[in-house]
């Protein structure tokens, strides 16, 4: 099956009243649990995880993988009107986006946004359509040495990158990883069936559950971070329909930055990073440096809104790559669609194409058609979002916290699930506070069973012998990145230590794409 | 709503705060990770190891569990000797909320089992909102309620999602 032939395949699939449903509701949810606060794309994917396990494979993708992308969209929305960024990935549109509220211009802002969240996320995944045939071809050659290094080293890689706060050093990245890791052990082995670290509880020989440990970690933990903060008194202008319309020099200032947004944010989806939010960096310092007047950044240039909003989509959309290719999820909430997945009895991977394509290009084209949803409407409900972002805290968080309690409860009916989910929003609080990173934490819980399935099987062809780990050219390139990750950290480390004490500065409070 | 870049408090005017010391903190949080992973090579080490050649069930956990032995003692190293750097818990009302909702959470947690969902969240949803506002406190209380009760509802009738039950 070419892939022209697999796409328009998947479409007829998708064309069905529940997968036609499933992408209304999952790119409405999303957008909404972008503009609520308290809610980001990962604990509002892992409140609908369960119900994803009652219906089919196809569905519980679309579900969750619509959360993804209009949570994207949605925390944008809160970044033009109110200036306080929705998810890490939205920080860029506050830059030059709020500005453009301010002069006036949230209409044309958000339509901006959407047109561009439309081109990138449809550019991306004809990238994908393209692409999956080859690279799936590709890593059917992979063996157990290759997919050991992918989880493992790109564990150890996302770790670093969007670890824990700049200048907190390696222990601070690698300890929530190793956390996650050491909860994705307990429960019942694999080999011999015998259970690990239950002591002696029934309850506990499921292992922990994800999306109770991600709720509390991702959605209890903001919810305490925001009674932290007085309550806002910038209240969110309503945006009339006949304000939407950008002028014909916006549209023209905004299609470049497009187009160069979605190649950056494709291109940087397939890597083991927090892709939404460094792509939507990235292609603002491009725009800035290539523009030829720079000096209007940060003051509404549409370039700095345009471009790393169009990033930020087509990243979302580029990471379904390494997840149904490589079944390795390189974020947070993509490794809750891998659970999503793996639930129903389908592991992702590069046979996936070969062997399921009606899924493959089912989930595919259904993300089209998540995408149009979104597009068309996204900006006519502008201001039911506006009001969305008036409702009182005081109303909004026991809401959250009843769904939450429901989403924890139902994955298995057990309660010691939704105490996990308790358990985890006292962890990630003080985690959050303490710069340390969460998502390599929940990352290392979905995957960690996977690394050590990989090493054993390695170690049991290649007769227990440690040498074998890099014996292929792919394995051993990914070892040589993350060592050169850990030299690389520890000169510029040394460095920005021998800097702070030359300038007297204190350390940055950085943490890069924990919402993803 | 997250953001990826924390402004100190004291500097963006937000809440009342006060300053903790991260280093300090961080010394804590090691030593504790410290000792669980101690605890989980013990408890790994009952666990039958196998070789290299035949791994048992407990051969990767021990190695995860010195690994993150090997990680809790980087973070207490890092932490003696990085330079002085402050965080911020919250005090006066701000302190008053966190408290309020977490106490509240825990006994809405402890009462499920006993109460079932729909005596608890509604209960929860209306303690709640009336102890985080001083405005309208009987509206939102109200309102609230109803949501959660709704929501509830929904959850059970359309998604067939099973609420726990009281014990009666």
């Amino acid at each position: 099956m070419s892939p022209i032939e697999g796409f328009l395949y998947g479409l007829g699939l998708s064309l069905s009243p529940d997968i036609l449903i499933a992408a209304l509701v999952a790119g409405l949810a999303g957008t909404l649990i972008g503009v609520l606060p308290g809610l980001g794309p990962v604990a509002g994917a892992s409140l609908l995880l369960p119900i994803t396990f009652a219906y089919e494979p196809a569905i519980g993708i679309i579900l969750i993988m619509g959360v993804y992308m209009g949570a994207q969209y949605g925390g944008s929305t809160t970044s033009i009107l109110l200036g306080i960024p929705g998810e890490a990935s939205a920080i860029p549109a506050t830059f030059d986006g709020f500005p453009m509220a301010k002069k006036g211009r949230a209409g044309p802002a958000l339509v901006i946004v959407a047109i561009g969240a439309f081109i990138a996320s449809t550019l991306s995944l004809l990238a994908v359509t393209f692409s999956a045939p080859f690279v799936s071809q590709f890593a059917t050659k992979f063996t157990s040495v290759e997919f050991f290094a992918l989880t493992a080293g790109g564990l150890f890689l996302l770790a670093r990158i969007s670890g824990a706060q700049a200048g907190a050093g390696i222990g601070a990245s690698l300890l929530p990883m190793f956390v996650g890791l050491g909860l994705a052990m307990v429960g019942t082995d694999p080999t011999q069936g015998s259970f690990r670290f239950t002591f002696g509880q029934i309850d506990l020989s499921l292992g922990f559950d994800l999306a109770s440990v991600a709720v509390g970690l991702y959605g209890i933990s903001e919810l305490i971070m925001m009674l932290e903060e007085k309550i806002s008194k910038n209240r969110a202008r309503a945006v009339k329909l006949r304000e939407l319309v950008p002028s014909k020099s916006e549209l023209r200032q905004a299609s470049f930055p497009w187009v160069r947004g979605s190649v950056i944010g494709f291109l940087m989806g397939l890597l083991p990073i927090p892709s939404a939010t460094m792509s939507a960096f990235t292609s603002y310092r491009v725009e800035q440096s290539i523009s030829k007047t720079p000096e209007r950044f940060g003051k509404g240039a549409v370039q700095g809104l345009a471009g790393p909003e169009a990033a930020n989509a087509a990243a979302a959309v580029g990471s379904m790559v390494p997840v149904l290719m490589l079944g390795l999820p390189f974020s947070a909430t993509l490794a809750i669609a891998i659970a999503a997945l793996i639930v129903q009895g389908i592991q992702p991977g590069p046979l996936l194409v070969t062997q399921q394509p009606e899924l493959f290009w089912t989930v595919i084209a259904s993300l089209f058609i998540v995408n149009i949803v979104l597009f068309i409407l996204n900006v006519p409900l502008v201001s039911i979002w506006v009001r969305v972002l008036r409702t009182p805290r005081h109303i909004l968080l026991p809401i959250i916290v009843v769904f939450a309690m429901i989403g924890s409860f139902s994955v298995n009916n057990n309660m010691i699930d939704v105490y996990v989910m308790l358990a985890m929003g006292v962890v990630g609080y003080f985690f959050r506070k303490l710069g340390f990173g969460l998502a390599a934490l929940l990352v290392g819980l979905v995957i960690g069973p996977l690394i050590e399935k990989y090493f054993l099987q390695s170690m049991l062809v290649s007769h227990g012998d440690i040498s074998y780990l890099i014996s292929t050219p792919v394995a051993a390139i990914i070892w040589i990145a993350v060592v050169a990750s850990i030299v690389w950290s520890a000169i510029s480390g040394v460095r920005k230590r021998r800097r702070r004490v030359k300038d007297g500065q204190p350390v940055a409070l950085t943490t890069i794409g924990e919402d993803e | 709503m997250t953001s990826a870049i924390q402004v100190p408090r004291s500097e963006s005017g937000e809440g009342e705060s006060f300053d903790i010391s991260v280093p300090r903190w961080r010394l804590g949080v090691g030593l504790i990770g410290l000792l669980a992973f101690i605890g989980y090579v013990i408890e790994a080490l009952r666990l039958e190891p196998g070789s290299l050649t035949e791994p048992g069930p407990g051969l990767f956990p021990i190695i995860i569990g010195v690994g993150g032995i090997v990680a809790a003692v980087f973070v207490v190293i890092e932490a003696l000797r990085a330079p002085m750097t402050t965080t911020t818990l919250p005090k006066g009302r701000q302190a008053k909320d966190v408290i309020f909702f977490v106490v509240g959470l825990l006994l809405a947690v402890l009462l499920l089992p006993i109460l079932g969902m729909f005596i608890v969240a509604p209960i929860y949803a209306a303690v709640t909102a009336w102890g985080l506002t001083t405005k309208h406190r009987i509206r939102g209380a109200i309102i609230s309620a109803v949501l959660v009760l709704g929501a509830a509802y929904a959850f059970t009738e359309f998604l067939e999602v099973r609420l726990p039950q009281p014990i009666w």
